[in-house]
């Protein structure tokens, strides 16, 4: 072991253990492999269960062909499925086992086959469910000793962008040229399935790794810093003024042009005016008056740019503070609420790699020798509230002058910015070693350490040399030591110890189920939890070799939880979970409709989702919560009084507004299961079974047209007797007497998710529904209690599989069935989110590979 | 405040050496760029439109040369000798009309996109993109508005290898052109060919990491890893080819012209980013970037990034997918009519460009085969596709005529299990694949369940 690797007091203490067992190993890997032996003796296999295909072609097949096969057979396929040639091996056949299991949920429950059909006496149909039941338990005993249920999978964007970012301790993300993820039946963006790879990733990855390494590994002296100090509120006649503060700008200048109101030493912006709803954050259309514009002249075109201002806000009634956003080159680079007063105005910090801003290579390229002009413009982009208006000719218009403005002291710019040179990000991976002198000795003790952060686990002998021998090809043909190891760490960042979460064997040879070691802990669940790889205590638990303890990992996981990084989760899974994407490509037709409120409207069900899960509340509150998480945007779209500001709060809602907190009532989806000006309550219900409850309906049969309420006769039949005569046909009547009741109890809320009496052609809502099993539903309200009794446990099983699925980062099957009912068991008891995810973390299929 | 991007005169000029165009400069200087008529390329390029179209304008009423141009097919009219109609051809392995564009290049009996089941297999851009990849420095361009690869059944790319696997399509017009025209890593001759050697040794150093790390790995998670391991030895075989290309330039295109932060969701309607899309593709064809495109104007159903904007150019206020349901006698079929013609207007648009642009005694067009329609007819049908093939006189095809395969169409549902046997007298679209491959000098017989060539699109 060498000094210095940050493993060798946990490898020495292991070192022991290695003695005991009786094996020679030469390192790290080795030490573990051998541990795992002796902790995990081989299992004697018993011989894999083999299907019983003779009750199925002397007892099923009869019985298939006597009831099923007439809508499950070669004539009409009913459902997308035929029984008539469903492999009866359900150890073999793929997909099989899970036909079968629907199979036989159908037969219990007793929907199958239909109403109108002839029953099957009980001696015809106990053989036959009972084999089922066999062979489904055979089926899953054979996957689960199978082995690598868990896929090799790679990063997703997300992981990737967040994990070089931590790894090399660099602000910037290097994502931006992967081409956009596949997601999962799921919705989820890290399913090792839906996870492909292409030559495009493989050519960006390595670009993307070069420039990365570049940025974190520098080479020759600091550079000069460009530092600006603008007064833009400088006597008109003088012209703004302007210092370049750094000696080592030969050449100086800043141009400011601003047409605002001058107060004191600031200058005031007001808000922008209202644009319509923008894809993009930048709104080219904003009058001049609304801005601060700098050209920064002669000014470096790559590195970090640090934007300082000194501003304080004059606050209007009723409204919160105003937002200033900083633009650079028409990009956006950062928004900031400012809360200062004008007599103690607040320096407001905002810092972003240049090159994260994707400025065109046409506009750089001009710049190649590093400097240029840099446009600079601050807005006020407050959201103005509709009772901010004038009438100007008898036109009303919103008043920008009627909202807060801020009024900026001053503007300081620095680029290229560092805290520190070398930045800590060259010193982490270079650090100083006795062994800086031997190139060789440096460079392998480098990589060693590297790679065990980059590969989260210690690598393997043979990895280090493949590295190694890579920077002694490089070597030659480099001016330094510092960038010739840019290449081997460059491969680093290109190969699959990094780019895929591998659980691999320790020696070659199919491998078999085993428990996760503690680095591979450590690593599932900072990016179940991070979207990240671990830090530096769960990588010490993982080389002390203590994670695995329950405790330990309990404490983990909460710290894990309460930790703003978990941000990264709740995001990607609620995401998921609740097809938030649906929201975004809704284009809702509407003057209320700004960005603001879209973004504000996203956000929303994840705040709900964070709070109930950090505040330790009770998961059911994610259904029927009597507060909201809304910010003022939200609250003003709500009709909540009193929430002033962007931040999302926790806001206890009036009952008058009908409204409650839970997941069913949030704007985004409800906006989302319309098309942005009419509800569709089948899509609602749709969305409630699929997502709620995870018991998606079958997808629409083809050539069936879809309705349409502003048809000929749309005037005389209501929507709900349009389909309540869709219904009436016998095709349609098995999805949708399903589906339909879970919409219609939310036909209060408009397309917008408003509370509403009559729908946009005036008429009376009629917000009822009937459930298969008599259950009348008569609004939001029925609709919740039926989540929370009823249904209560399909919905905690929903939630609890929706968040195993994640953690595992795969689609579930047959054999994780058990592992479900146990959590969601437990889910029921203790009714807490958090532990929910303890559970999860501590379960067989998250433990073991 | 905002200033067009613009190109500066020296770099413009720094590129005179090679093939210098730009847009506006294109046509005027291309006489310039022309290459002896025995050496020019075939091409081949796919652009789909989602959701189908209303059958009622858009099949002409009667066949062969003398037909009639339908309501929605008039924009072509322009072209009307450079394109054919083509009526009764669709894929035997389709079972639902949403999930058609998975197979639309494939014509792979893939099933459903939500069953464990599926499977997709190469799609024909790509048989040809590999025919081809050795001579030009990109084997394909893969193009969509959403980009990526979507999900199983929806997928947001028309281009599959040869393992079935979707290829991530790009969406972003700036970084397609900096791809294929922006400066190459390394600067100077040398310093690219130092650049390539570092880029072969790194790849070299990550596939013996994967092949020691796969030996270690069971049965599903190899898979994963041969995904990786094949991906790496194609970018290595493209880093090889790149050295070969060390000598010639790149094409040095002047991007002005080219509205490349154009946005699909632009409140002022699509037209803009979709007609970038296509001038990169004419770009990269008449550079001889690639040989091979495709692009997918809009994924199906509710994914489509173009759900909304018959509503943003003021057709309807419903949305496409909306629209495709509606039934055929409602006022509103005629509002699908009109987003029909939105996408035959880019199409003229690309045929426009490409026969506007001269190459040899004749026109790019000549040697280039476009194909264009969509994966259904009317809602969830996938029989009968409403398609169109153009160009590529140069390499055989004849145009100027309306080709029936059958008796008139009517549009009653197909079944969804995907099974649909070949009936005597059928002529599968997969036999279009057949006869544009074989036009191209790729050597196939048989392409997915074809049973020969179109003989008829090559025949006077």
């Amino acid at each position: 072991m060498r000094p210095g690797s940050p493993h060798s007091t946990s490898s020495a203490r292991r070192a022991g253990r290695l003695v005991l067992a009786g094996l020679l190993a030469a390192s790290a890997l080795g030490v573990i492999c051998a541990l795992r032996a002796a902790e995990n003796p081989p299992a004697v296999r018993p011989a894999p269960p083999s299907a019983d295909l003779s009750r199925y072609k002397g007892v099923v097949a009869p019985f298939v062909a006597k009831h099923c096969v007439e809508c499950h057979g070669p004539d009409e396929a009913a459902g997308e499925l035929r029984l008539d040639t469903l492999s009866g091996d359900l150890v073999g056949g793929k997909g099989a086992a899970e036909h079968w299991q629907e199979v036989l949920n159908r037969l219990d429950n007793g929907t199958m086959p239909p109403k109108k059909r002839p029953r099957p006496t009980a001696e015809e149909l106990t053989p036959v469910t009972g084999w089922v039941r066999a062979e489904l338990a055979k089926a899953v005993a054979a996957r689960k000793e199978a082995g690598g249920r868990s896929a090799v999978r790679r990063l997703n964007r997300q992981e990737y962008a967040n994990t070089l970012r931590d790894l090399l301790g660099v602000a910037a993300d290097f994502s931006a040229e992967l081409p956009p993820d596949g997601t999962s039946a799921d919705g989820f963006t890290n399913n090792g399935t839906a996870l492909g790879l292409s030559p495009l990733h493989l050519e960006v990855y390595v670009a993307a790794a070069r420039a990365a390494v570049a940025k974190a590994v520098v080479t020759g002296p600091r550079p000069p810093v460009h530092t600006y100090t603008i007064l833009p509120g400088g006597p008109a006649d003088q012209g703004p003024a302007k210092q370049g503060s750094d000696a080592a700008i030969r050449q100086c200048a800043a141009k400011v042009a601003r047409q605002g109101e001058v107060r004191g030493t600031g200058v005031v912006i007001a808000p922008r005016r209202p644009a319509p709803d923008q894809p993009r954050p930048i709104d080219l259309d904003v009058k001049a008056s609304d801005r601060v514009e700098l050209g920064l002249l002669d000014f470096p075109n790559a590195g970090e740019l640090r934007i300082r201002v000194r501003v304080g806000a004059v606050r209007a009634d009723r409204m919160g503070p105003p937002v200033l956003r900083v633009l650079v080159e028409n990009r956006f680079f950062g928004e900031v609420e400012v809360t200062a007063a004008t007599d103690a105005p607040g320096v407001y910090e905002l810092r972003r790699p240049l090159e994260d801003l994707r400025i065109p290579w046409q506009v750089l390229s001009d710049r190649r020798d590093a400097r240029g002009q840099l446009r600079v413009a601050l807005f006020n982009v407050y959201t103005l509230p509709p009772w901010a208006t004038s009438t100007i000719k008898n036109k009303v218009r919103l008043d920008p002058s009627l909202g807060p403005k801020l009024v900026v002291d001053s503007i300081e710019v620095d680029g290229p910015y560092f805290d520190q040179w070398p930045p800590a990000s060259h010193s982490r991976i270079l650090f100083p070693s006795k062994n800086a002198g031997d190139e060789g000795a440096y460079a392998r003790e480098v990589l060693e350490r590297f790679m065990s952060r980059a590969y989260r686990r210690p690598p393997r002998p043979d990895e280090v040399d493949r590295m190694l021998a890579l920077f002694r090809k490089a070597r030659p043909g480099k001016a330094s030591f510092d960038e010739a190891i840019r290449v081997p760490l460059t491969a680093v960042l290109s190969s699959p110890g990094f780019l895929f979460l591998t659980e691999a064997a320790d020696a070659d040879g199919p491998p078999q189920r085993r428990r996760l070691n503690d680095f591979e802990l450590a690593t599932r669940l900072s990016y179940f939890l991070w979207s990240t790889m671990p830090d530096d205590e769960l990588a010490a638990l993982a080389a002390a070799g203590k994670l695995r303890d329950p405790q330990v990992l309990e404490r983990q996981v909460l710290r894990m939880i309460r930790d703003p990084r978990s941000e990264a989760f709740v995001r990607a899974f609620t995401a998921g979970w609740l097809d938030l994407a649906a929201f975004e490509r809704v284009v809702p037709a509407s003057r209320e409709f700004d960005a603001h409120l879209r973004e504000s409207m996203a956000r929303e069900p994840a705040a709900l989702f964070a709070e109930v899960l950090r505040g330790d509340e009770k998961i059911l509150r994610l259904v029927d919560a009597d507060f909201a998480m809304l910010n003022e945007r939200l609250a003003r779209h709500y009709g909540v009084e009193g929430v002033l500001g962007d931040g999302f709060r926790r806001v206890r809602m009036p009952p008058d507004l009908h409204r409650g907190g839970g997941l069913l009532t949030q704007a985004a989806t409800l906006t989302a299961t319309g098309d942005g000006r009419r509800t569709l309550p089948i899509k609602r219900g749709a969305w409630v079974l699929k997502r709620l409850l995870d018991d998606p309906p079958p997808p629409p049969p083809p050539d069936v047209p879809e309705l349409k309420e502003d048809g000929p006769d749309a005037g005389k039949l209501s929507l709900k007797q349009q389909l309540a005569r869709h219904r009436d046909d016998a095709a349609c009547a098995g999805c949708h007497a399903k589906i339909d009741p879970w919409g219609f109890p939310l036909e209060n809320f408009d397309a917008l998710g408003l509370w509403r009496t009559k729908d946009h052609r005036g008429r009376p809502i009629d917000a009822t529904g009937e459930l298969p099993n008599g259950l009348s539903l008569g609004g939001p309200d029925d609709l919740r209690k039926a989540l929370l009794t009823d249904k209560k446990p399909m919905f905690l099983r929903a939630v609890t599989r929706k968040l195993l699925a994640y953690a595992l980062g795969r689609s579930l099957d047959l054999a994780d069935r058990d592992v479900v009912e146990q959590l969601s068991a437990g889910l029921g008891r203790h009714e807490k989110l958090s532990q929910l995810i303890v559970d999860i973390a501590k379960s067989e299929p998250f433990q073991t590979k | 405040m905002r200033k067009p991007i613009q190109l500066s005169r020296r770099t413009f000029l720094r590129g005179a050496g090679g093939v210098a165009m730009g847009l506006p400069f294109l046509d005027a200087m291309a006489a310039r760029a022309a290459a002896p008529a025995a050496k020019r390329p075939a091409r081949m390029a796919c652009l789909f439109f989602p959701n189908g179209v209303n059958v009622k304008q858009w099949f002409p009423a009667d066949v062969g040369r003398d037909y009639q141009l339908s309501p929605t097919l008039k924009p072509l009219d322009a072209c009307r000798d450079e394109v054919t109609v083509l009526t009764n051809l669709w894929h035997r392995g389709a079972w639902h009309g949403h999930e058609a564009p998975d197979i639309w290049l494939t014509g792979a009996k893939a099933g459903s996109g939500a069953s464990p089941g599926y499977r997709n297999s190469i799609s024909v851009d790509q048989v040809a993109a590999r025919h081809f990849q050795a001579e030009t420095r990109l084997p394909s361009l893969v193009l969509s508005s959403e980009g990526g690869v979507g999900h199983q059944g929806y997928a947001s790319t028309l281009s599959f290898n040869s393992q079935g696997q979707p290829i991530p399509a790009e969406s972003k017009p700036r970084l397609i052109f900096e791809r294929l025209f922006g400066d190459e890593p390394g600067g100077t001759r040398d310093g690219r060919r130092a650049r390539f050697a570092e880029d072969a040794s790194i790849l070299d150093a990550v596939r013996d990491e994967a092949s020691s790390l796969h030996r270690r790995l069971g049965a599903d998670d190899r898979r994963k890893l041969d995904e990786y391991l094949t991906n790496v030895r194609e970018v290595e075989r493209r880093v090889h080819a790149s050295e070969a290309w060390v000598d010639v330039p790149k094409p040095k295109v002047d991007p002005a012209g080219l509205h490349l932060d154009a946005a699909h969701d632009d409140p002022a309607g699509p037209q803009a980013y979709i007609r970038t899309m296509l001038d990169l593709i004419v770009l990269a064809l008449r550079t001889d970037s690639t040989r091979v495109a495709t692009y997918m104007f809009s994924r199906e159903a509710d994914w489509g990034v173009l759900q909304n904007f018959p509503a943003r150019v003021g057709i309807s206020k419903l949305t496409h997918h909306t629209l495709s349901h509606v039934k055929h006698d409602d006022p509103e079929y005629e509002n699908l009519a009109k987003v029909d013609r939105f996408f035959v207007e880019q199409f003229a648009y690309l045929v426009g460009r490409l026969k506007a642009s001269p190459e040899g005694d004749g026109t790019v067009l000549d040697h280039t085969m476009l194909l264009f329609g969509s994966g259904s007819s009317t809602t969830h049908n996938y029989k009968n596709l409403p398609l169109v093939v153009a160009g590529g006189r140069g390499l055989g095809l004849r145009h100027g005529r309306h080709l029936r395969f059958g008796p008139p169409p009517t549009f009653e549902g197909g079944k969804s299990d995907g099974n649909n046997p070949l009936k005597p007298g059928d002529v599968p679209f997969a036999n279009l694949f057949v006869t544009m491959l074989d036009r191209m000098g790729v050597p196939v017989k048989a392409f997915a369940d074809s049973t020969g060539e179109l003989s008829d699109l090559t025949r006077q």
